[in-house]
């Protein structure tokens, strides 16, 4: 690989900050290589300068209502962006549309002049705006309103000329670029509310009759709007826009359900005899229409082309260096993060940190703190983010942000979407994001319109990270993730479906989804659900189907953390499916790098008791996870050219790591399958880690109940022969499998352009960690079956679709990760690709290897990217 | 497996298609109506259940719905009360109850209110969420015509005929002059109101006057033993039984009246309904009796009391309705009732004392706060009472007597305070009360 050179910034730095920015590239630009300048693994591998973009503008369509055009005049908006005026075009003459939007490009105003020049024209004008969280709906009421004034000034205005009428009033008009419209239908007040579980009970019947514009969220829209549709009878008779903002965070498990709770809309549209049009941004994926045609069923015009400008960026990767070339063992990325991050904080830059988890934000959060020499007395100029928060702290901090009193933020992907927190400098991730979609999202919270701005990516020793640290152009170059849904998950599904029926009876030969919902229908009838009569599905049940279905998790459960030191306060909550790992008794909690120890779990309280505690290490869970196949819907033999290799002549080969696998010459077939899955997951201990040197100073076991679910999943099946091949004891080939499983989740990742937490990975005989592979207390390891399955586990119930495209690449995910395996630099496993040896075994690598080239037949792929 | 066994698997939860339970497919299939007759009637024969349940069917634009009239003479009784002695009658004593309720409208509206009547209105639904999906499928409501409760039962008997039954009962309740409900203003009437909105039928209610009972017998009777003692509290069925001595025999329980519902939907058998419709005849006539027993007491005062603890309630339901004598004199009487407990002399007194500063009445306070006092009785609420009354009294003495050495010695009593902010104000009630008598004694001196 070229060594990447840092461009020199275009023209002569304007400004001072400009030259901090560049004095701060600079230094980590020639951080020292540890084997000189020669050696091969650089610590920056890309440094990419994106040029300023300058802004393309577009008119006003003709028909705009001249009050629109003067209000935005006075907020110094004459002309739209071309992508604006775009979108105003198309939902003018009635069609759908979603609008791919950098951040920073405008894009509310791609919906909001749209909505405020129909409500203009038409005062019984109604709109739905979705967003995906509370917090955003928030921050764009604040915005909206403010538009909303102006608008109604303009009208104000309006109304003092029009009975003048005369030349005069009509110059005014004109001069006031209002143009020659005949009469102007007065508005007496655009109602803008946000409707969600926060609004007073006596507020929503006022809302529910005033409101012109409804801000809101899917949970909301699922749980309290659809089912009580008749009191918004006003709402539905005159809906003319949804708005489906942050689009792109409709994915998997969150995206199924809300496309379900759009088939249910539409159904009350229907009722109510409107036909909303649908207005959609969303940040770039691959497949913005097809998510947008996926989530509402409907036909989109794509709008790609942003006309906003942009101001000059530059993009760093960093790989820590290698400090154990013996195990491949990099320096730890938090503390290279933290190191890039203090180089920007040196030079009063101000920053965001993301990293990718709760527990690594608390730690960086902890290592900012006390590496940031700020001026004495001002500790709060570095502050962790993440959901768990309580709102009050989280808009602090957003405003800490907004006002430039927070220097630099450390946060989960919870500051990813749209929370206005102004225009940060330097945007900093520990860790690759998971998608090429989330990093660009990431990178984009640093730099506005015309502003100089950095992001680096300081990869983990992960194998996905070190994939695309190590092949640039793969980021730069290659299209961002496909977003997935499967809206017809029969868990989902039926969730709906009974939903629906509450909220509408179905007809005998209605449809909703793919699925026969007729079947649907006839089986919920079974259970008493709904009853079938004079040509119509009657929900016949005394139950709110809306409130057993949770929209984002398993459940809807959470728990809450209660700081015990003095008196009894809640300081945070966590989501029910997280709570064991991170809750667990003698666990070390951190909120914003304050250390609590769990002292008690209460389970079916759903409260954690902690204490404010002084300790040099934080702890990490192990979780055990036991999959059982319940229904397998295909299975392929890949290859069967070649015969069961010779067993008594591969048991006499000595086990020697380095020879060469292709001289064996014996191959047999693997299997692959995909089907359902029972899988149980339970929380069995906990590691105590040193902070800093990640020393494993402890450990401790746990007796927590288990979770469970029925969920899709892909699998790999071993075949007795290959496994009585290896030329390895018991516990080797065990450790071969783990290792080829923590290989296989990894590039499954990749494959499937997929979120970290949407895959579970699982073997027969449980956890992949090494020191309670034994699913329990000091047990027996269970030993492997003769036929070992290697499971990668749509992590969601009912799966979200992700099996069946695994299962049809499964050659290339063999061969992959056989690449990624043999390519390693590593003697016998590392992180990056079957795991660190002190997890998975001395022989892992080896037989991870061995086992790969004995089932592999098909000839590789054309191009492999390790 | 095919498709409807994986959704057996999701929607039991494993388990297999039941056999033999109430929802049993067979019989649920047998009785599916034959779709397509492009009819917007009952699938199951209207005339057959009115025969069954002893009622009529009445058409309307809608179609055709049932209705079940039953009439309760004036002179049996329900429980303890006479049917005739539970009308309730639509005046200034009802406002004493509801002082937010809007007086009956003689005037301008011409005889529209004349002859209109009170409407006792009780829902059966098929779930208690409300929302879209929970239907309001028996409709009661009952009036009383020349001393008798005449009961008129609305039955849906079928989905598709609820435009029927919502136009019959939207003229029903548009012609009444008062609905009275038990809980009414939290569930019955917005379900019903629900209801038309689905339908996208006009509201009849939007401009009847509603009394809800349930909040005057909170006020009244939320803290007798045997009501308090009971799941849930104020319960209409809890409150029959301890105010007229009701008692309901082979009764059905509310939480079995939907399922009941369902069957008959899925059976068309309508008489499993018939408790469900005696259940709700029983609740329009004790709401009427309990209706017409809070007003008795407000009509006749703490003489209609069974007990101090009811005359204090009486006392406050009086005084939020602005009836300050009336209210003064019950919690005079429960101040004075030997038999009453210390708690109760004590909130009366209190509230006495309160009234009285109130309306400046500075010396009659000072009274009950000495009687509070004199109280006997160790309760929290009693130790609570008296170091208000002494700070009270404390104040008293200072500002309205000008008795500083009276004052003074009070507010030492409260010195010794467990509460830390009391006992701190009376520290600095006492210092200032010694520089008011130094000065007092300085100036006697110059005098």
């Amino acid at each position: 690989m070229t060594s990447p050179s840092l461009p020199v910034l275009a023209g002569d730095p304007k400004s001072s900050k400009d030259s901090l920015l560049q004095q701060a590239l600079g230094r980590l630009e020639s951080s020292a290589r540890p084997g000189g300048p020669d050696d091969a693994d650089p610590i920056v591998t890309a440094s990419r300068r994106l040029p300023a973009v300058a802004a393309s503008y577009a008119a006003f369509p003709e028909a705009t209502d001249p009050r629109l055009r003067a209000a935005l005049s006075a907020r110094g908006i004459e002309q739209l962006y071309t992508h604006q005026a775009e979108a105003f075009e198309h939902v003018l003459a009635g069609r759908n549309v979603v609008t791919i939007t950098p951040t920073a490009s405008g894009k509310t105003l791609c919906y909001n002049a749209p909505v405020l020049d129909a409500i203009l024209k038409d005062p019984s004008t109604r709109a739905l705006y979705l967003f995906p969280t509370k917090a955003l709906a928030q921050d764009q009421l604040a915005e909206l309103h403010a538009l909303a004034e102006l608008v109604m000034q303009q009208n104000a205005c309006g109304q003092h000329e029009a009975p003048e009428g005369g030349a005069e009033g009509a110059d005014d008009r004109a001069r006031a670029g209002l143009g020659s419209h005949a009469q102007l239908k007065a508005v007496p007040e655009i109602g803008v509310f946000t409707y969600d579980g926060d609004t007073p009970s006596d507020a929503r019947r006022a809302i529910r009759g005033r409101a012109h514009i409804v801000l809101s969220n899917p949970d909301m829209l699922h749980s309290g709007i659809l089912p009580h549709h008749p009191r918004w009878a006003k709402l539905f008779e005159n809906l003319k826009f949804v708005i489906v903002d942050e689009l792109h965070a409709y994915r998997g498990v969150f995206g199924s359900h809300l496309s379900n709770i759009m088939r249910r809309l539409q159904r009350v549209c229907r009722h109510y005899g409107s036909d909303p049009v649908f207005i959609c941004s969303s940040a770039t994926i691959a497949n913005p229409r097809e998510l947008a045609e996926g989530l509402t069923g409907r036909a989109f015009e794509l709008i790609e082309r942003s006309g906003a400008p942009r101001g000059e960026k530059f993009f760093l990767f960093v790989n820590p260096p290698v400090v154990n070339a013996q195990l491949g063992i990099r320096r730890s990325y938090l503390a290279e993060a933290r190191r890039v991050a203090l180089e920007f904080l040196k030079n009063k830059l101000q920053l965001i940190l993301f990293a990718q988890s709760r527990l690594a934000t608390e730690i960086l959060t902890t290592y900012l703190k006390d590496a940031y020499q700020g001026p004495p007395g001002a500790s709060d100029v570095i502050r962790g983010y993440r959901g768990g928060y309580l709102p009050n702290r989280r808009r602090e901090i957003e405003r800490g942000l907004r006002d430039g009193d927070v220097r630099a933020v450390v946060s989960t992907n919870a500051l990813e979407l749209g929370i206005d927190i102004g225009a940060l400098d330097v945007s900093v991730m520990a860790g690759y994001p998971g998608t090429i979609a989330a990093t660009w999202q990431r990178a984009g919270r640093a730099g506005r319109r015309s502003t100089r701005s950095a992001a680096v990516l300081v990869a983990s020793s992960a194998p996905i990270d070190q994939f695309v640290v190590r092949h640039p152009s793969y980021f730069f170059e290659a299209s961002p993730e496909h977003a997935l849904i499967n809206p017809d998950n029969l868990h989902i599904l039926v969730d709906h479906v009974k939903c629906a029926a509450f909220e509408l009876p179905f007809s005998m030969d209605e449809a909703f989804g793919q699925e026969n919902v007729q079947d649907v229908l006839a089986v919920l009838a079974e259970q008493g659900f709904v009853h079938a009569a004079d040509g119509q599905w009657n929900w016949t049940h005394e139950s709110y189907p809306a409130d057993a279905v949770s929209l984002r998790s398993v459940s809807s459960d959470n728990f809450v953390v209660v700081d015990t030191t003095n008196g009894e306060r809640v300081i945070a909550e966590t989501d029910f499916s997280s709570a064991p790992a991170t809750l667990h008794e003698k666990a070390i909690y951190i909120v914003e790098g304050q250390l609590f120890q769990v002292e008690r779990l209460d389970f079916e309280g759903r409260k954690a008791y902690v204490r404010s505690v002084d300790c040099d290490y934080y702890t990490d869970a192990i979780t055990y996870t036991k999959v059982t196949i319940l229904d397998t819907f295909a299975s392929s033999i890949s290859d069967d050219r070649y015969p069961i290799a010779d067993e008594t002549e591969q048991a006499r080969q000595a086990p020697n790591i380095g020879h060469r696998l292709s001289d064996i010459g014996h191959r047999t077939s693997s299997r692959a399958s995909h089907g359902e899955v029972h899988v149980v997951s339970r929380v069995v201990g906990f590691k105590k880690i040193k902070f800093y040197t990640n020393e494993n100073v402890g450990s401790g076991e746990l007796d927590l109940p288990e979770q469970q679910m029925h969920t899709s999943s892909y699998w790999l099946t071993i075949p007795a022969a290959v496994m009585q091949a290896l030329p390895y004891g018991g516990d080797d080939r065990r450790d071969g499998v783990v290792g080829l499983a923590f290989a296989m989740r990894h590039v499954a990742q990749l494959l499937l352009m997929c979120d970290r937490g949407d895959v579970g990975v699982s073997i027969d005989g449980g956890s992949l960690d090494k020191v309670t592979r034994t699913g329990g207390k000091g047990g027996i390891p269970e030993a492997l079956q003769a036929e070992p399955n290697v499971f990668v586990y749509d992590n969601y119930p009912g799966g979200i679709g992700f099996s069946r495209p695994l299962f049809e690449m499964h050659d290339t995910l063999l061969a992959r990760t056989r690449e990624l395996i043999a390519e390693c630099p590593c003697e016998s496993g590392c992180p990056s690709c079957v795991g660190p040896e002190g997890n998975t075994g001395p022989r892992a690598k080896a037989v991870a290897l061995e086992i790969l080239e004995r089932m592999s037949s098909a000839a590789l792929p054309e191009q492999v990217p390790f | 497996m095919d498709l409807r066994s994986r959704l057996r698997t999701i929607v039991n939860g494993g388990a297999t298609a039941p056999a033999g339970t109430p929802f049993d497919p067979a019989q649920g299939r047998e009785l599916t109506y034959e779709p397509d007759t492009g009819r917007y009637e009952a699938t199951i024969d209207l005339d057959r259940v009115a025969g069954v349940l002893g009622g009529r069917v009445v058409s309307n634009q809608y179609g055709r719905a049932l209705m079940i009239d039953r009439r309760y003479e004036s002179d049996r009784f329900h429980g303890t009360r006479r049917v005739g002695d539970c009308d309730v009658d639509d005046g200034e004593l009802l406002r004493l109850l509801d002082p937010a309720l809007p007086p009956r409208d003689l005037g301008a509206g011409g005889d529209r209110d004349g002859d209109a009547r009170t409407l006792f209105v009780d829902l059966e639904t098929t779930g208690l969420s409300g929302g879209a999906g929970t239907v309001a499928f028996l409709v009661g409501v009952g009036w009383f015509d020349l001393g008798a409760f005449q009961v008129r039962q609305f039955l849906l008997t079928s989905y598709a005929s609820e435009r029927a039954l919502l136009c019959a009962v939207a003229e029903c309740f548009g012609a009444a002059a008062l609905l009275v409900t038990y809980n009414g203003k939290t569930f019955d009437v917005p379900v019903m109101e629900t209801r038309w909105l689905f339908h996208r039928m006009p509201l009849p209610l939007e401009s009847v006057r509603h009394f809800d009972m349930l909040h005057p017998a909170r006020r009244l009777w939320r803290g007798r033993h045997d009501v308090s003692m009971e799941e849930g509290g104020c319960r209409l069925g809890t409150l029959e039984r301890v105010l007229c001595d009701v008692t309901r025999v082979g009764d059905v329980p509310g939480m079995e009246i939907p399922a009941r519902y369902f069957r008959f939907l899925r059976t068309g058998d309508a008489r499993p309904l018939e408790p469900v419709l005696e259940h709700n005849r029983l609740d329009l006539i004790s709401l009427a009796a309990v209706a017409a027993h809070a007003v008795d007491l407000v009509a006749q005062g703490s003489g209609r009391c069974r007990d101090a603890a009811e005359v204090l309630a009486l006392g406050k339901v009086y005084e939020r309705a602005g009836a300050n004598d009336r209210a003064l004199a019950c919690y005079a009487c429960a101040a004075g009732d030997r038999r009453a407990s210390a708690d109760v002399a004590g909130e009366a007194l209190y509230r006495t004392g309160v009234r009285f500063r109130r309306d400046r009445r500075f010396a009659d306070a000072a009274a009950a706060w000495r009687a509070i006092l004199e109280l006997k009785g160790r309760s929290t609420v009693v130790r609570t009472l008296k170091q208000y009354a002494t700070e009270a009294l404390a104040v008293h003495h200072e500002h309205r007597e000008k008795d500083y050495e009276s004052a003074r010695e009070l507010a030492m009593t409260l010195l010794d305070d467990a509460t830390f902010e009391t006992s701190e104000r009376a520290r600095h009630r006492v210092a200032r009360l010694n520089r008011k008598l130094a000065s007092n004694d300085n100036s006697q001196l110059f005098a």
